[in-house]
This record gives structure tokens, sequence and C-alpha cells, in this order.
């Protein structure tokens, strides 16, 4: 079997491409599309550097075969700031320390959207869930549910 | 090197391509791990993603689950409230959104957590294949796996009545973390004394295994501190624990009677 | 069953940098046409923010704003010398080679200054916003946009500076075996306080308190951020990491981010921070090294805090509930 004409709508773009059979969404997002804050950092979906946002909910990328997903929407970290802007996530991260290598931070605030969209108002322990799945060498990991509590605070009215 | 990726809209289609050799792919966790590493072994995958057997539905307090339902549909669903706890102890968000509840059964242990509630809830997998459907107990798919060419299509449950469903797992960490030992029960009490027992637990062989030891020790008799620590120190008859990285043989059954005693008393 | 607590503590000094065959790292600086400053270096910044250090460290010795400062780092086909990002050495070394090469690049912005407005140099002085002025007549002043105009185009003059910083290769005294190996040495203290769980022998790290003696902290927070980053993963190596988990033999490695055990988010423990400063006098603006140090305390502290707790001394890492709950059953003459 060829490789597939793959349609999706990325950061509410429409865009199409190729892919070969078993290519994974992390592999289009970076290599058919140029879109390189998702991460390839184990390949199995126990780290977290690949989350995006699929249909609104975060998923591992490098576990998803994107031909099984045509027709779907994905928002990576690309399509977070608005109008160049920085996001009240983005924003916080910044101001908080919240990132040094910056490996996992794409994954760190996709996960963080994630939850933000659904709950605007989560406690530190709602944090620590949305982002147990993302792994942190550097920072220790407070000041990253910090800047997420921060970043749920400054978005509420 | 895979050859192929098809992702059938029908249960039909995905039958005839499951019986055609294809490897069966419904959250992808576990098969595109091994793509990414090389070492699935068919060429061909078979999504299960649109061949239309997800979906939750309650009679009663009979639910059936589609196959293709993922956990994180499980963790939202009010009809399954009693195993938000059980879905969230399994590995992250980002994982859950894609992993299915027919996919657990296939995990090997110390993997499959929900597997392990199923066995404890007595539930029966409705499985699909090339010479018809039929409906099995959990245990003979967590023992004997399917026959090639067929699909598990749905499982089929009782909502346990309130105050009778118990689960606790031990990690190594928090969240996000294999079983060292997991327990799942549905125990029925009247008048102080458990009138019926079924306890499944995860961790602790290679497949979820049924504490039936533990039940015997359990029934007329209360839930209380000394009768768990006998139940717990029997089900060590009922276990082949293994080694690996998360924890060794010697302190999976070790701690067995003090996690089994936990899922019961907090 | 009981949740036995405990408290241990333990101390460090650490070098930094090291004596190799002597320990250089260059910086060059110059001024674009519109006042930028752009600081070369092969140094590099892998998230420790060296770069944002250089930046303070070539915009406080200038006499102005940060945003007028760009670093650019580590082409080593290209840039000026340095050893390497690793032995603590970078904000020490890389940060004294930047002040050397901003006080002459100052130098020659004050003399093109003063011939531009027509005044002794010496009578210059920078306001920290971008102008060089005249000390007590700040109206005569100019913005070093515009002077960098003028000395590319009207004084033909490049505003720029060298620096350098060289640990010299130093050895030891036969007869004695003295040395002097490292530049300066920094010192930290953690105290750990513990939960042993002493049915499983789980540890569960409640709260770590670190008091840290860096010289001068240029950056509170990063240096916060290597405190608390360096005092997770002392965590993770006490209790949870091994490549071995049944050493010697190498069964049941672990193969990905799952099985390589690493404390998540839900298992960090409150964190106490203190820095005190004694400032080296070798050191940029008295800077010491804090990159590495950060990982070491904590776990003997762990260590001890453990014994504390429920008397079991172990001291082979990682400290896993299963060598617990043995130490434990040693202690208590249970033999299962």
């Amino acid at each position: 079997m060829a490789s597939q004409v793959v349609n999706l709508r990325v950061n509410e773009r429409s865009r199409e491409f190729l892919a070969a059979p078993g290519t994974s969404l992390l592999s289009s997002l970076r290599d058919a599309l140029g879109l390189m804050a998702a991460k390839r950092g184990c390949a199995q979906g126990s780290c977290g550097t690949c989350t995006v946002l699929l249909d609104g909910r975060p998923v591992m990328s490098c576990l998803v075969a994107v031909e099984t997903v045509d027709g779907a929407s994905v928002r990576t970290l690309e399509g977070v700031a608005r109008d160049g802007e920085l996001d009240e996530v983005q924003a916080a991260f910044l101001e908080g320390f919240a990132t040094q290598c910056g490996f996992c931070t794409a994954g760190m605030i996709m996960s963080a959207e994630a939850l933000l969209d659904r709950n605007p108002d989560p406690t530190r322990e709602d944090v620590v869930e949305a982002i147990s799945g993302n792994v942190c060498r550097c920072t220790g990991y407070g000041p990253i549910v910090d800047a997420i509590l921060d970043a749920a605070a400054r978005r509420r009215p | 090197m895979i050859t192929a990726v098809r992702t059938p809209e029908s249960l039909a289609a995905a039958v005839g391509h499951a019986a055609a050799g294809g490897r069966l792919m419904a959250g992808g966790t576990v098969v595109m791990a091994q793509v990414n590493s090389g070492s699935v072994g068919s060429p061909e995958l078979v999504s299960l993603r649109r061949a239309g057997i997800g979906g939750i539905s309650l009679d009663g307090s009979a639910a059936r689950i589609g196959a293709t339902t993922t956990l994180a549909e499980v963790e939202e669903s009010p009809e399954l409230a009693f195993l938000r706890d059980a879905v969230r102890s399994i590995a992250s968000p980002a994982i859950r959104s894609l992993a299915t509840v027919g996919g657990n059964l296939f995990v090997p242990q110390p993997y499959g957590d929900l597997a392990v509630c199923l066995l404890a809830l007595d539930a029966t997998v409705e499985i699909a294949g090339p010479d018809g459907s039929r409906e099995v107990p959990v245990d003979v798919v967590l023992a004997n796996g399917v026959a090639p060419g067929e699909v598990v299509t749905a499982v089929r449950l009782a909502v346990p009545a309130p105050g009778t469903w118990f689960y606790h797992k031990a990690m190594r960490r928090k969240l996000n973390s294999a079983a060292i030992v997991a327990v799942a029960a549905v125990v029925g009490t009247a008048g102080g004394v458990v009138t019926s027992a079924r306890i499944a637990l995860g961790g602790v062989a290679p497949r979820p295994v049924r504490a039936v030891s533990a039940e015997g020790v359990l029934i007329g008799r209360p839930l209380e501190t000394d009768v768990l620590d006998e139940a717990g120190r029997a089900a060590r008859g009922d276990i082949e624990p293994f080694d690996d990285a998360y924890a060794s043989a010697w302190y999976r059954a070790r701690v067995l009677p003090v996690h089994l005693r936990r899922a019961f008393l907090g | 069953m009981a949740k036995l607590r405990g408290r241990g503590y333990a101390s460090v000094n650490y070098p930094t940098g090291m004596n190799l065959g002597g320990d250089p790292s260059q910086a060059l600086i110059h001024a674009t046409t519109t006042g930028t400053f752009v600081v070369s270096l092969s140094s590099v910044d892998l998230g420790q923010g060296l770069k944002t250090v250089v930046a303070q460290c070539a915009a406080e010795t200038l006499g102005l704003p940060m945003e007028n400062i760009l670093v650019d780092t580590a082409d080593t086909d290209t840039g000026p010398h340095c050893m390497g990002t690793f032995a603590s050495r970078g904000t020490h070394r890389v940060g004294n080679a930047v002040i050397m090469a901003a006080a002459e690049a100052r130098e020659v912005m004050l003399a093109v200054a003063a011939e531009e407005l027509e005044v002794d140099a010496g009578d210059l002085e920078t306001d920290g916003t971008g102008y060089i002025q005249v000390k007590g007549a700040e109206e005569k002043r100019v913005h070093i946009t515009d002077l960098a105009l003028a000395a590319h185009f009207t004084h033909g003059r490049t505003i720029s500076g060298r620096g350098i910083f060289l640990k010299e290769k130093n050895d030891p005294v036969p007869e004695t075996g003295e040395m002097d190996p490292d530049s300066c040495q920094a010192h930290a203290c953690t105290v750990a306080v513990v939960e042993v769980d002493d049915e499983t022998g789980v540890v569960e790290v409640l709260e770590m308190h670190n008091a840290y003696e860096i010289g001068r902290a240029l950056n509170p927070a990063m240096v916060a951020q290597q405190v608390e980053g360096g005092a997770w993963m002392g965590m993770s190596h006490a209790l949870f990491e091994s490549t071995e988990p049944y050493y010697p033999t190498r069964d049941h490695g672990p193969g990905d981010f799952n099985e390589y055990l690493m404390p998540g988010p839900a298992d960090i423990p409150m964190y106490h921070n203190a820095i005190l400063e004694r400032p080296a006098g070798n050191g940029p603006f008295g800077a010491k090294g804090i990159g590495e140090m950060t990982a070491n305390a904590p776990i003997p502290a762990i260590a001890n805090a453990i014994f504390d707790a429920c008397g079991v001394r172990l001291d082979t890492m990682p400290f896993t509930p299963e060598r617990v709950l043995r130490g434990l059953d040693e202690l208590r003459g249970n033999h299962h």
C-alpha cells in the first residue's frame, strides 16, 4: 500500500500531506508540516514530550497512527499564542521560571491547555494529575504546577 | 516495516481484515509503541477506531461498554462512576485518551488494571469473528486471548451495589505507574459478615487472578483487620509473582496481605 | 501499621571549576551600528540560564539595559574558545571573561562619547537606561543608539572588548600533596524530612530544607531553579533510579521512562530554600558555581532521615521499599 493523503485541521488551518503506512501523528506534525514544538522523547508514550490536543483531548502523538485520524482537528503549541501574544499559560511559565532546558515545555503546556479547557478552576491535585504523563528532568515540577495554577487564575474573569 | 494501515468503517470489514492476518489496533498505545521500535510482528495494521464498537449503555444495573471506548470516556461516564478511581490509577491523561477497554484485556501484567476490575466484576466479553459471535466470561479471554480473526466488541458487567466495590493499587509512585499489587473486589455483607466475595488481583501473576483462597477465608466473617490479614496470607497461594523493574516477586508476595487489607479498610 | 517520621541532614562543599591542563574561557563583545552589544561565546546554555547570566554581567559592566545585550553562543567552529559547560564552571569562568570584555568595551564607549560630547571621558557616567551623560549635567548626554551610529559613521571606532579568564594549571606539591585545583568552593546543607511506612517500606520525602552558600546569587530565581531541580534529582537518585534494579545482574533493566523510575509531580516534597552569600574574591561579582552540587546533599540527608525514622541504615541506592522492608525485618527479627 502506498502513502496515503491525510487531511487534518491543524491549529485551525486545513492541512493536507502524505503519510507512509504506520507514520505517527508526531512524525507527520514535525516532518510533513514543520511543526517542531512536539518532541520525540521516547516513542513509547512514557515521557509526554509529544503531547498535543487531538479533537480537544491530550494525546501522546507518537502513539497515534495518523491515517486513522484523517479529518480530525489537532492543536499544537504553535497554535497557542494569539496574534503573536503569549497566552496565559505561556506567560505564566515564562514569568514563573517554569522552564529550564525547555524539552518538556511544549508537552507540559499542551497538557495544561487541555486541563484548563475543561476545568478553569483546578486544584493543585487536578494540575498534578494533568501533567502526570509529562516527564521533567530539570525543574522538579514545583514551578510548573505553580505556573499552571497561576495561568488558571489569570484566565478566569 | 508497515505496509498498510486500514481503518474499516464496519465491524464486518474489521473482522475481514483481521481474518486476513492484519494486526488489530484499538487505541494504539501498545501497537504503535511496537511500530515505533520496529518490533511489531505483522506488516498490516487494522485500526478499530471507526468500526463502530464504542459507546457505553446502561440498562438498570447492566452496563455494556463498547470495546473501543477509551479509558477517558469511562472516567467521564456517570454510569461507571464507581470505576473512576481505578481508571485514574492507569497511566496518564494523554494515554487514557487513547487506550481502550478492549485493549486493556490483552496487555500483560503488571499493566491491565481495568482487566483486573473486570475479573472482579465477573464481566463477560462479546466477541465477533468470521464464524459468528460469542460471549464468554472475561477470565476465558484473560487466559486464552481470542482466536485469529476475532474482534472483542464489548464487555458487559453489572454495576455493583453501593458499598460493595473496593479497589486499591499499590505503585512505586502516586500516579502513572504499574501495579506492584492491585486489588479489585465486589464483596457483599449482611448482618456484619461477608456473604459474597469476588476478589481479583493484579501485579502478582502474569495475568489477573482470582484470590479464591482469600475469598474462602472471608465468607461468613466480618471485614476486620485480623480476618483480612488471614485472607491476605491465604491469597499468597493464588499468585505467581514475578520480578520486574518495579518490584521483586519476594516484595509483591510480602506486601500482598497489607494491600488486601488496605483495599477494604483504607 | 505506622508511618514513622524522621529527619536527617547532610552537607557538601563543592568546587567551582576544574584544573584540567588549565581552564580558560574567552568572550568577545562588539556593538552593532544601533547599539546592540553582541557577546560572542562558544559556551553552551543547556537550560541552566548561562545566556541570561552572561547578559546580566555584560549589561551591569557596560552600564546598559539588558535589552541592549545579544548573547551569541555555541558555534565552536568560529567562536572564541570555551572549555564547555560542566564542573559548575560556566558562570564563574564565562562571567569573568564577559566582565573583562565588557569593561574594555565600556572604556571605548566612553572614549567615543567623550569625543562626541567634547568632554573628558572621566566626566561621563551611564544612567542604566541607555544614556551616556555628563556627571552633574545630565542634559548633556547621548543615547547609545546614536553613539554607536556615530562610532561607525563619524569617528571610525569599534566599540568592542576582549575577555578571557584562565584558571591556570596547577600541579600537586609532591612532598605534601597540596594543590589548588579549583577556583572557590560553594557550600550547602540539606535537611530532609521523611515518612516511612513500616508495613511496606515505602519512603515519602515530605520536606527538604536547603541552604546554599554560593558567593553571589546573580539571578536568585535561577538559583532557586537549580536548588529545587537538583533536590528533586537527588531524591530521585536516592529512592527511585536504577539501571540495574537487581544489581549485579542486569535483569529487568528498565527499558522506558515508566520502568526507569523517577518521582512524578505527585511525589514531590515541600521545598524550603535559603541562599547565603559570601562573595568569592575571584568570582564574577563574587559568584560561585551552583550547577552540579544540588543533587548531592539530598541523598545522604534522605538516608539519614530514614535511619532516624526507623533505624534502618541503608548505604546502597536506591533506597527501595524492599530494602527498607528487609531492613525492618532484620531489626524486628522477622523472617519471611
